[in-house]
């Protein structure tokens, strides 16, 4: 009736608890992972903040405007994942170009 | 119930079942950074799996059946999942992802570096499903009820076979492409005949929702307060959902299923809103069991004939499909947790310890009593909340946390939770029961600072790896 696959089976994990001596899938040791766990709990905290004030709504709310709870916890929701993955990969800084400007009497030289 | 409604279970089902075919086709590559065979999910379709999870039997029946009951001003249960499900995002679901735990007992073990730990946490997994057990094993005897008429214990017994001849014959080792169809067609199931009835009573009067009658007996504000709180920290630590984050490709693919799965709870609460105005319409509502039934019978009042049995029988079948996703589920992540105190291991082991999960539960069911499945599913959701959601929100935040806070802060959440879960049932209210939580989390950080001693000495490094980005290990470090 139903052929298995391997999605989510049960099977035993073999993440052993992180020995003292360095690990092919631990982070370097250079990396405490401290700055990314406080920027990462600033955005987590600020999607909580907005989740409370979202339910604390809900009773105060007239009945046909409940249903824009839900929808504003899955708009929070979408915009922690934008913010969080916007922290993770910081883009690089961008080059400004210099502005041409034109003077009389000058030439444009083609560089190419 | 006609033969009609019978024939429209069995096409729904079919129809479930072949779909389910079609998605079990799609590629699926091996997760990287994982020793364990298992396959990436996208997450729009792990997140389908979680929205399966989410609407179970309780979650179909008892939203809705509130919103029935009360109006549109009890939605607290879809409310406080989308909720639980937006906290599940910014706070557990890459953490927990990286960390690269299968189970929550995984991840106690893991972080803490105990054994204790981790039989702490597999007692209170084995607890929060059997809860959860019981609401869906209520929706099944009310379907039944319902199509056949006959006793609900024939629903929870033949509920009970159904789900374990899946596990037995390894259906549920695809549960994620099963459960992500599961959802598209009990949402079709539940939308269909609401959707069919307001286009009825468009035709023959127009809708005014103002004109819903003042809710009797629904919670008031703190009781709202303290339900939304209970559902939403307990869905963050439901092990049956954190197991699918299993099958994400990495921490960034993890927390963006939990993001859809908000999306796709708060889609499902908007139909239990059009039930209850549909429902209030036509003087269904009934507080208590009897709302369950009746969101089961409201296409037979509001259409007439044939097409009102269909629609009710296709409406049964989505409960029936609610029940037999969300216990296969839970069935597979409290089976493999117990599994793995087995001698032996393998996948007959697990089947095995998941058929006895489904099986206990019935023991308890004729002693429960007259209870809604809002009222079954918010106790095991205040479980949850008191023992599981502190350990995995502390366990990934805090350095530290160590095994005998965790142990005590376990043990005493599941002694209140179970003291107010009780006094809730009496009908003394949710507020105790979401107080029990925070007291949960106190005992723990109180417990984990008298023996600030015993924090683990991997500590530090198992907090980096649970927050630096996916692949971090691999570049070259800043400076």
């Amino acid at each position: 009736m139903l052929e298995a696959t391997t999605d989510a089976d049960p099977h035993h994990t073999t993440a052993a608890p992180p020995a003292d001596a360095p690990d092919a899938s631990d982070p370097d040791p250079s990396h405490t992972g401290r700055d990314a766990a406080r920027a990462q709990l600033l955005i987590a905290l600020r999607t909580g903040a907005i989740v409370t004030a979202a339910v604390a709504a809900l009773p105060l709310l007239p009945a046909p405007l409940a249903p824009a709870v839900p929808a504003a916890l899955a708009a929070a929701a979408l915009a922690h994942v934008r913010c969080a993955e916007r922290t993770e990969t910081p883009r690089p800084p961008r080059i400004r170009r210099r502005a041409f400007r034109w003077e009389p009497g000058v030439r444009a030289v083609d560089s190419r | 119930m006609s033969a009609a409604a019978l024939a429209a279970v069995l096409v729904a089902l079919a129809v479930a079942f072949t779909a389910r075919r079609g998605a079990r086709r799609a590629s699926a590559r091996p997760v990287p950074g994982l020793a364990d065979a298992a396959r990436e999910v996208p997450p729009w379709r792990n997140a389908a799996a979680v929205g399966g999870e989410h609407l179970c039997a309780a979650m179909y029946l008892g939203a809705a059946g509130l919103v029935l009951a009360h109006g549109t001003g009890v939605l607290w249960l879809p409310v406080g999942a989308a909720a639980g499900c937006a906290l599940l995002a910014a706070f557990v679901a890459a953490p927990l992802r990286r960390s690269g735990a299968y189970s929550v007992a995984d991840f106690a073990e893991w972080r803490l570096g105990s054994r204790g730990a981790r039989h702490a946490a597999t007692g209170c997994v084995c607890l929060v499903g059997w809860c959860y057990l019981l609401p869906q094993l209520h929706g099944a005897g009310v379907a039944l009820y319902v199509l056949t008429g006959g006793p609900h214990w024939t629903g929870w017994t033949i509920g009970v076979a159904a789900a374990s001849v899946l596990v037995v014959s390894g259906g549920v080792r695809s549960v994620t492409a099963f459960q992500a169809v599961h959802f598209w067609a009990k949402l079709a199931a539940l939308t269909v005949p609401v959707l069919a009835g307001a286009v009825l009573w468009h035709a023959h009067a127009a809708p005014d929702v103002r004109a819903v009658p003042a809710a009797g007996g629904a919670p008031g504000t703190a009781g709202t307060y303290a339900l939304v709180a209970c559902v939403a920290l307990g869905t963050v630590g439901l092990p049956q959902i954190l197991m699918h984050f299993y099958a994400s490709g990495g921490g960034g693919a993890a927390r963006r299923t939990a993001a859809y799965v908000t999306v796709l709870v708060a889609l499902s609460s908007v139909v239990a809103v059009l039930y209850g105005v549909l429902g209030r319409r036509h003087g269904a509502a009934a507080p208590g069991t009897g709302a369950d039934a009746a969101l089961l019978l409201l296409p037979q009042r509001t259409i007439p004939g044939t097409a009102g049995a269909l629609l009710t029988g296709l409406l049964a079948a989505g409960a029936l499909a609610a029940f037999v996703t969300a216990s296969c589920g839970v069935a597979v992540a409290v089976g493999g947790t117990v599994a793995q105190y087995a001698r032996r291991r393998g996948a007959a082991v697990s089947r095995a310890s998941a058929v006895v999960v489904l099986a206990a539960p019935l023991a308890v069911m004729p002693r429960l009593g007259p209870h809604g499945a809002a009222a079954l599913v918010t106790l095991a959701l205040a479980v949850s909340a008191s023992t599981l959601c502190p350990l995995l929100l502390l366990g990934i935040w805090w350095r530290g946390l160590t095994a005998p806070g965790a142990v005590a802060g376990l043990v005493c959440g599941c002694c209140l939770a179970l003291a107010a879960g009780a006094a809730q049932l009496a009908g003394r209210g949710a507020v105790p029961a979401a107080a029990a939580a925070p007291a949960a989390a106190a005992v723990m950080v109180a417990v984990s600072l008298l023996t600030r001693r015993s924090v683990p000495r991997h500590a530090g490094r198992a907090l980096a790896r649970l927050h630096l980005p996916d692949g971090a290990s691999d570049r070259p470090p800043a400076g």
